[in-house]
């Protein structure tokens, strides 16, 4: 939700789309789920018309009903059923709650809602329905629906007993989310336990894999972390990560690689100036840039 | 600034004996942002300049800085009131240099974006003009430590002129704190990146580079032609922009990143012996730490929470890179420009505390808040560290101002006088405080 579906950042020449309001945002959301529910009848008629079918062996065949499969409307269906979590780019307190509305009228859960910058104004709605939250900690200003965004938003869901989680949406934020989680505790006094658990665990339950990690449990997958000093730290550095037991970062044995790297670079450089001074051809440098995905990438570089 | 300091002081005085005739009629004690005189008692006192005192005290008079050193040395006697601050720690008020800060409110919304006007050449182009005293976004920064912001203008090859704020302040008028303190130059790049930031192409040697220098160079040599005539034949006001440059008056901020655009900078300041020249960004400043040491060419370092820029770069290398100009004995100041960077001033001390982490001396990360930014900024003689003289602008913090873990400003004095730490994000905080809790 938030001004995508609006499409009110997209520049002068959107606005003839719909919807461009969020009353048109919810009669969207209900046009497409009524028609899920229409699909899915037709779909169950269908189906047992087949089965029906199969029955009369011997005799003389009615031709089959038509039914066309639509694998946006199968994808609904699936949500409808409780088959498909859903996950849910939000803003602003009006848009979460007629979501809510929405989902409680067709019987199904929304499992999270992220970015949910207002969470806070309607947290024990989100209770009562069983949404997760998973917020920045104190990112605003940079559109209009964040307007209102809070850095105690955490702190506000999490007391409401909504399950809350902080989230990066940045490759930068992202690889030190423990200092993110920290700024629970000084906005809106989380515990320091609590505070983790946004980072930790409480992501894992959203995701639904809090029986393979997300905390250290015996029987738990082996994904950790060494620090330095304490985890809601400003000062504190990942010495050593482990991924399913494995070694996957370890500082001291980076240091070494990056002197191997720095060497052989110097190496390749001497080498290449040596052939420039004999008189080989020259080109222009080059290099190939790395890239940083986006939660919504699905191709590979 | 002379007439503004008498303003406040008159402003002041006025006040307090307003407040002293109340108090009289009242019997009640005055408050202390109201007495012009206040010592503070039992602190850990971080005063950014030779020594910290952990038990410590701060005596303030009519605005001025009094007394800063041991709490067992002060003089007890001659305050209008003793204020016990055992447990909390004393900082000088930070700055937040290089900054949008009260130039964008929605970065979004384009009526609120101030700081990129039209065109490549803008040297007259002013960001004190268009500042806006009533940002919301500065109360929130103010609610963590910042008092002054140097708020600058984008895009373009020459920028324009930023001014040092102070986050106080009835309109850009009143706000102005050193007007006009310098100008922001963007070097052009040697190697170019193709594609956008999520999907980064190769970068490939701009072919422009020699021309982009060249028009920089020529606009420099018209500036300074012009600025050997103290009274032009004809008047030019983005050659006149420039005059304050040569002279000194003016620093030069070249905002950059890579080694070899640096060397080609630190050249360009001897060529047209600019006195005044900082680097702004500075990704590679470490590779050049002597040449920009012997040049006195200061660092504005490139916002420590960033990622590498190459894919042989450490993991680590920005937060390592104020650790790094420390150790070469580079002057440098920390800062918070690039992705939402006027809401991020919030997060400048923490900054520091990353780069602490990572190497840097808790000492010199105080002062690359504070003493240092005053430096580059021409405000130095009157704040950026806790000296008897300069004004009384500090913070009270309990806890560790660098850790989010335990930082929480309570207290911000601007000449003496206590601020509004108050911001909308509180106030909705205590609307709904309570009202979805769990029972």
């Amino acid at each position: 939700m938030g001004e995508n579906v609006k499409q009110t950042n997209w520049g002068e020449r959107y606005t003839s789309r719909y919807p461009q309001t969020r009353m048109g945002v919810e009669q969207f959301f209900y046009e497409y789920f009524y028609r899920a529910k229409a699909y899915d009848d037709k779909k169950r008629l269908h189906e047992a018309s087949i089965a029906g079918r199969r029955k009369l062996f011997f005799r003389k065949q009615e031709p089959a009903p038509v039914f066309r499969k639509d694998l946006e409307l199968e994808a609904l269906v699936e949500i409808l059923n409780g088959e498909r979590h859903i996950t849910c780019h939000s803003y602003v307190q009006s848009e979460i709650n007629m979501l809510m509305h929405v989902a409680d009228s067709m019987g199904f859960k929304v499992n999270t809602f992220t970015h949910i910058l207002e969470g806070y104004k309607i947290a024990e709605r989100m209770e009562r329905h069983g949404a997760a939250g998973s917020t920045f900690s104190d990112w605003w200003a940079y559109k209009y629906e964040v307007l209102d965004a809070i850095p105690y938003n955490a702190a506000l869901m999490n007391r409401a007993g909504v399950l809350t989680g902080i989230n990066s949406d940045d490759a930068e934020m992202g690889r030190r989310l423990n200092q993110e989680a920290a700024k629970a505790v000084k906005y809106g006094g989380m515990s320091e336990e609590d505070a983790l658990k946004t980072v930790t665990l409480n992501p894992a339950k959203m995701l639904h894999i809090d029986h393979l990690t997300g905390s250290l449990e015996k029987g738990k997958h082996a994904d950790l972390v060494v620090w330095n000093d304490h985890p809601l730290s400003v000062y504190s550095r990942a010495e050593i990560t482990f991924v399913d037991g494995c070694r996957y970062f370890d500082r001291g044995q980076n240091e070494a690689l990056a002197e191997r790297d720095r060497r052989d670079r110097a190496r390749i450089a001497d080498a290449m100036r040596t052939e420039k001074e004999n008189g080989s051809e020259t080109r222009k440098p080059e290099r190939k840039m790395e890239r940083y995905y986006h939660c919504d990438d699905i191709e590979e570089q | 600034m002379t007439s503004k300091n008498n303003k406040l002081n008159l402003n002041e005085a006025a006040k307090a004996i307003v407040l002293a005739a109340f108090a009289a009629l009242c019997s009640l004690p005055a408050n202390a942002q109201d007495s012009s005189s206040v010592l503070f008692m039992n602190c850990e006192l971080y005063t950014a300049g030779q020594k910290n005192y952990p038990e410590g005290a701060l005596g303030i008079r009519n605005g001025k800085i009094e007394y800063a050193g041991r709490a067992v040395a002060a003089p007890k006697t001659g305050y209008d009131k003793v204020i016990d601050l055992k447990g909390k720690h004393v900082y000088p008020a930070l700055i937040a240099s290089n900054t949008t800060l009260g130039l964008t409110e929605i970065f979004a919304v384009r009526a609120t974006n101030d700081y990129r006007e039209s065109g490549s050449m803008n040297p007259n182009a002013r960001a004190v003009s268009a500042y806006n005293a009533e940002s919301e976004i500065a109360a929130t920064v103010r609610a963590n430590g910042v008092l002054f912001a140097q708020i600058c203008p984008r895009g373009g090859v020459l920028s324009g002129t930023s001014s040092a704020m102070v986050l106080d302040g009835l309109n850009w008028e009143d706000a102005a704190y050193h007007t006009d303190e310098g100008l922001h130059l963007n070097w052009p790049r040697m190697y170019q990146p193709a594609g956008d930031e999520d999907d980064p192409e190769a970068y490939k040697a701009n072919e422009d580079y020699i021309e982009n220098l060249r028009e920089i160079r020529d606009f420099f040599e018209k500036a300074r032609a012009y600025s050997k005539r103290d009274i032009p034949l004809e008047r030019d006001l983005r050659l006149e922009a420039l005059r304050e440059v040569f002279s000194g008056e003016k620093r030069l901020y070249v905002h950059t990143d890579f080694i070899k655009e640096i060397r080609e900078v630190t050249l360009f300041k001897n060529d047209f012996d600019l006195p005044k020249v900082t680097l702004v960004g500075g990704y590679d400043a470490w590779m050049a730490a002597d040449l920009l040491r012997e040049n006195k060419v200061s660092v504005m370092v490139k916002r420590v929470n960033s990622l590498p820029k190459f894919a042989e770069d450490a993991v680590d290398a920005a937060f390592t890179l104020p650790a790094k100009l420390a150790a070469a004995g580079v002057d440098f100041c920390f800062q918070m420009a690039g992705s939402m960077e006027a809401m991020q001033n919030r997060n400048i001390a923490f900054n520091a505390g990353s780069a602490i982490g990572y190497g840097l001396d808790r000492d010199e990360a105080l002062k690359a808040l504070t003493i240092k930014p005053a430096e580059i900024l021409g405000i130095d003689h009157r704040t950026g560290s806790l000296q008897p003289g300069k004004e009384a602008n500090f913070i009270i913090t309990s806890g560790d101002l660098f850790d989010m873990r335990s930082s929480t400003v309570e207290e911000m004095y601007f000449q003496g006088r206590s601020l509004e730490l108050e911001t909308k994000q509180k106030r909705l905080y205590e609307k709904f405080s309570g009202k979805t809790d769990k029972p």
